[in-house]
């Protein structure tokens, strides 16, 4: 259970470090802001790409990656069960 | 000797206040399943428990009465039969115990997760508790005001060092439990108690739903701030 939880809370971090920096991020910072390894977050990535949280831009020889509406949705649903957490005492 | 009762009013308002209180802690289980769903985490997990047991207690309690009030009984006729039929014993032995198991996850949580085979032991016992308990069940009834009280107690704790309106909310509505249940208590006592009982179950009811729509809209509202600011 720790360790699925573990994973949430990473994807969690790496949604937000991408909301923060104005929906739209390059790896670099990412790689660094979450860290991570390299081989780690590119799994991660991978994920939220095929759960449609995140999107991949590609502007000429840079990458970004930005947050889809689900992924919006998903960092006010995990913020509403921390609250909710804190409000009910657990 | 038995002694028939018609259905008044009275019973259907108190049937009624059962089946408000059964969607209400409905409410709360879907909500508590829902997050846990997204975060598995433990002290999430036993509120969902906690909240499974008070809808299934809420049900029963519900049955018994429509059981007993749709003609097929009446009151008098109820307490000669209680002993005696089958389906009535099991169905009050499950909605006390399922209320009693209920609280008993919330006590879990304000004890801070006793080691497993504690936690085995006092299920146990409480399920003893529940099948055993009499009509009146004075044992369930104290058994509750102390779990809530405790739980009471550590919700105070937190709201010390939260103060947040949901935890304010949170903490009338288990203060209102503690009350409900001391009050059912005494109604052995004092009939009246009954009442003041059911009136403060719902109340206390209707604050966990407050509490829950304040931490829906406020984290609403911060979704759309954040949304407008990126």
């Amino acid at each position: 259970m720790k360790q699925k939880r573990e994973r949430l809370e990473i994807i969690h971090d790496i949604l937000t470090v991408i909301m923060r920096n104005k929906n739209k991020v390059k790896p670099t910072h990412l790689l660094y802001k979450s860290n991570l390894s390299h081989k780690m977050m590119k799994e991660y990535l991978t994920y939220l790409i095929d759960k449609s949280f995140i999107d991949e831009i590609n502007e000429g020889k840079n990458t970004f990656y930005s947050l889809t509406e689900q992924g919006f949705q998903y960092l006010d649903k995990y913020s509403t069960v921390l609250d909710f957490m804190e409000s009910f005492g657990l | 000797m038995l002694i028939p009762r018609t259905i008044t009013y009275i019973n259907t308002i108190d049937t009624s206040l059962k089946l408000v209180a059964l969607i209400l802690t409905a409410i709360m289980f879907w909500k508590a399943y829902r997050m846990y769903k997204l975060y598995r985490e433990q002290s999430l997990m036993y509120f969902t428990i906690a909240f499974f047991f008070f809808t299934v207690g809420n049900f029963f309690s519900f049955i018994i009465d429509v059981f007993i009030y749709t003609g097929i009984m009446t009151k008098g006729m109820l307490f000669e039969i209680f002993n005696l039929h089958p389906v009535v014993v099991l169905f009050l032995a499950i909605r006390l115990g399922s209320l009693l198991l209920g609280f008993l996850y919330l006590f879990f949580i304000a004890l801070g997760f006793p080691k497993r085979n504690v936690q085995v032991a006092i299920v146990l016992l409480t399920i003893i508790a529940g099948i055993t308990a009499d009509i009146k069940a004075l044992f369930f009834h104290l058994s509750v005001t102390v779990f809530t009280a405790f739980v009471l107690y550590d919700l105070y704790l937190k709201y010390k060092h939260g103060r947040k309106r949901a935890q304010m909310l949170y903490f009338m509505g288990m203060a209102g439990l503690y009350l409900a249940y001391a009050s059912y208590a005494l109604f052995l006592f004092f009939a009246p108690f009954y009442w003041i009982g059911h009136g403060l179950e719902i109340l206390s009811y209707l604050f966990f739903i407050a509490a829950l729509y304040a931490v829906i809209t406020k984290n609403e509202t911060k979704a759309r701030k954040t949304r407008n600011h990126t």
